[in-house]
């Protein structure tokens, strides 16, 4: 019979901001039941209050209404490497590490072989973790937790570290102990298609609320059109959701074919050609600018980047406002979904940045001339091939 | 030695009040930053936060333990001491523990909220060490404030067990105030302790 591992009700968190004078609900009235074995994912815009959930689960910090309760020994891994120690050796912070997230000694004697595998450390597992790299930290601490017994476990956005093949290692062996062991994991992820292959449900929360609930294909769909919806809602000018100096901003990044001027549709194989208007805060003139445009696929996945810093073509001196144009011969890009995250440095310094700035979309087209359209549900890139045998 | 305080070499009457006074020292210095010192750890690992300042007792024990052979020694040339006094000096350190364990649990709950508390504490310290007769005798103290007063100086815990020791080491004088000394002790402990459990589920959230 299928239990309730987790089961949340009504759980509401205020914090006081500027010195108690202000009050700001980081979650409020969340109800929500994990079975036991279930894989629930937490997605949602940053801020939304997923970390704050998942630290009240793991005990971190207390509601302020409402309750959560927890059937089963609990690990929770926020951060990979709390609690190591950087003068102790990859050996030493294995036993460390592994008693503050709660395993017993003889746990860790037994599991000890299969962690240092698991991790890749080998020979460097005597030498003090302080001259690691930074990726052989991470896969030790991941390793670590990945082997501990519990029953719940929470995880926030560690995947998000380590190289691709470590990622797809962990996962495998997130998804194989949930499966063998009947564990409940409750997982935070900015990756839509990771939560998609490890979620069982996923919860979408925004603003501290939970907003959908559900199947974690429809709510990452539903969770996606929110996002384009909202970066289409407003002009670039007036949005709020960005960061930097501010002293030049982005007016508007419009996109179109060249050839028949259309804009927000672009073809596959043709040209395209991206325009971004800038205006600078007080009609000063820019002494150095560099644009990066990073283009990421609906699931969120970086494919590529359109720069003047790429192609050396330095800006200097530009008028307080006006255009840059990005002329692309050939679109690479598969059919699909796409958004663009748009970054601006003035003299060196971030002076805007808009991370999910504008969406567009690539319409089919024959980009080999080879008469045949290829499509997939994740859209990536095209690359020039020539094959011979 | 040339130098005496009432009628006990110099070196071994210091000697027995300032193995209890660093060991009292060390303790509340060292968990006065024990919560901020782990807070990486607080804001992303559940555990009975009580640990980091209660374990700086334990840590601390190990110079107090060494002081203690050499106090042995020091003793063994003294011919005004009782033999079975020193073993006194073991509930004695018991009792300091408590009284700056006590201490140590308001400062490192305090020092989360009042930052700057740090800061202090070393010259609080320091003013309180020479508050306390360690280097001179509690006669000496006593002489200075009236009579009525003389209670006052018991509050400070450390005067008490310091006096008390001495008293079953050297057969000195004890003050009958230094029962306040010991209810300060306990005193600290509980409140210490009841302060913590209250605002241990707010630690996260403030640190």
């Amino acid at each position: 019979m299928m239990e309730n591992s987790i089961l949340i009700e009504g759980l509401s968190k205020e914090y006081s901001i500027s010195k108690g004078k202000e009050k700001f609900w980081a979650l409020k009235d969340i109800n929500l039941e994990i079975k036991e074995g279930k894989v629930m994912g937490l997605i949602g815009p940053n801020g939304a209050g997923k970390s704050t959930l998942l630290k009240i689960l793991g005990k971190i910090t207390y509601p302020t209404k409402g309750r959560a309760l927890l059937n089963g020994s609990l690990a929770s891994l926020l951060e990979v490497g709390t609690g190591f120690h950087p003068e102790l050796t990859g050996r030493e912070n294995i036993f460390l590490n592994g008693s503050i997230l709660g395993m017993s000694k003889s746990d860790i004697i037994k599991e000890m072989d299969e962690i240092v595998d698991f991790s890749g450390v080998g020979k460097f597992l005597d030498s003090p973790v302080k001259h690691y790299s930074s990726g052989m930290y991470v896969r030790l601490a991941f390793s670590v937790a990945a082997h501990l017994r519990s029953d719940i476990l929470l995880i926030d956005e560690v995947l998000a570290v380590g190289d691709a093949q470590f990622q797809k290692k962990c996962l495998a062996k997130m998804s194989s102990t949930t499966r063998d062991e009947n564990r409940t994991v409750v997982f935070v992820s900015h990756n839509m298609s990771i939560a998609r292959k490890l979620c069982d449900e996923i919860a979408y929360i925004e603003q501290g609320q939970l907003k959908m609930l559900g199947d974690s294909e429809k709510v990452t769909d539903h969770y996606l059109k929110t996002l384009q919806k909202n970066s289409e809602e407003k002009a670039l000018k007036d949005r709020l959701d960005r960061s930097g100096t501010g002293d030049v901003k982005f007016v508007d990044i419009d996109f179109f074919d060249p050839k028949t001027h259309r804009s927000k549709t672009l073809i596959c194989g043709e040209a395209a050609e991206f325009m971004v208007k800038y205006e600078s805060r007080n009609n000063d003139k820019i002494g150095e600018l560099v644009l990066h445009l990073n283009v990421f696929n609906d699931d969120g996945n970086y494919l590529a980047s359109f720069s003047n810093e790429l192609v050396n073509m330095p800006f200097k001196n530009l008028e307080a406002n006006g255009s840059l144009h990005c002329k692309i011969e050939k679109l690479p890009l598969m059919p699909g979904h796409y958004f663009l995250k748009a970054r601006l440095f003035v003299n060196g310094q971030k002076s805007d940045i808009i991370d999910r700035a504008i969406n567009f979309e690539v319409l089919e087209g024959d980009f080999f001339g080879s008469g045949s359209f290829y499509k997939k549900r994740i859209p990536g890139i095209f690359v020039e091939q020539r094959w011979s045998h | 030695m040339g130098i005496e305080a009432e009628g006990i070499s110099y070196l071994p009457y210091v000697m027995s009040g300032l193995l209890l006074w660093n060991y009292f020292n060390f303790v509340i210095s060292q968990s006065a930053s024990a919560l901020l010192n782990a807070q990486n750890m607080i804001r992303k690992i559940y555990f009975p936060k009580i640990c980091l300042p209660l374990s700086k007792a334990i840590v601390g024990l190990v110079a107090p333990l060494v002081g203690f052979l050499i106090l042995i020694l020091l003793i063994s040339q003294e011919s005004n001491s009782n033999w079975w006094g020193l073993l006194f000096f073991f509930p004695a350190l018991i009792i300091t523990s408590f009284a700056s364990m006590g201490i140590g649990l308001w400062t490192s709950a305090l020092s989360i909220r009042f930052r700057d508390l740090q800061q202090i504490i070393p010259y609080v310290l320091q003013i309180l060490f020479f508050l306390t007769p360690i280097a001179y005798s509690s006669k000496l103290a006593n002489s200075l404030v009236p009579e009525s007063m003389e209670f006052i100086l018991y509050l400070n815990p450390m005067t008490g067990i310091i006096e008390s020791y001495r008293s079953l080491l050297f057969g000195t004088m004890a003050s009958p105030f230094i029962w306040i000394s010991y209810a300060m002790s306990l005193l600290l402990f509980i409140s210490g302790l009841r302060y913590f459990q209250k605002i241990e589920m707010k630690i996260a959230d403030i640190i």
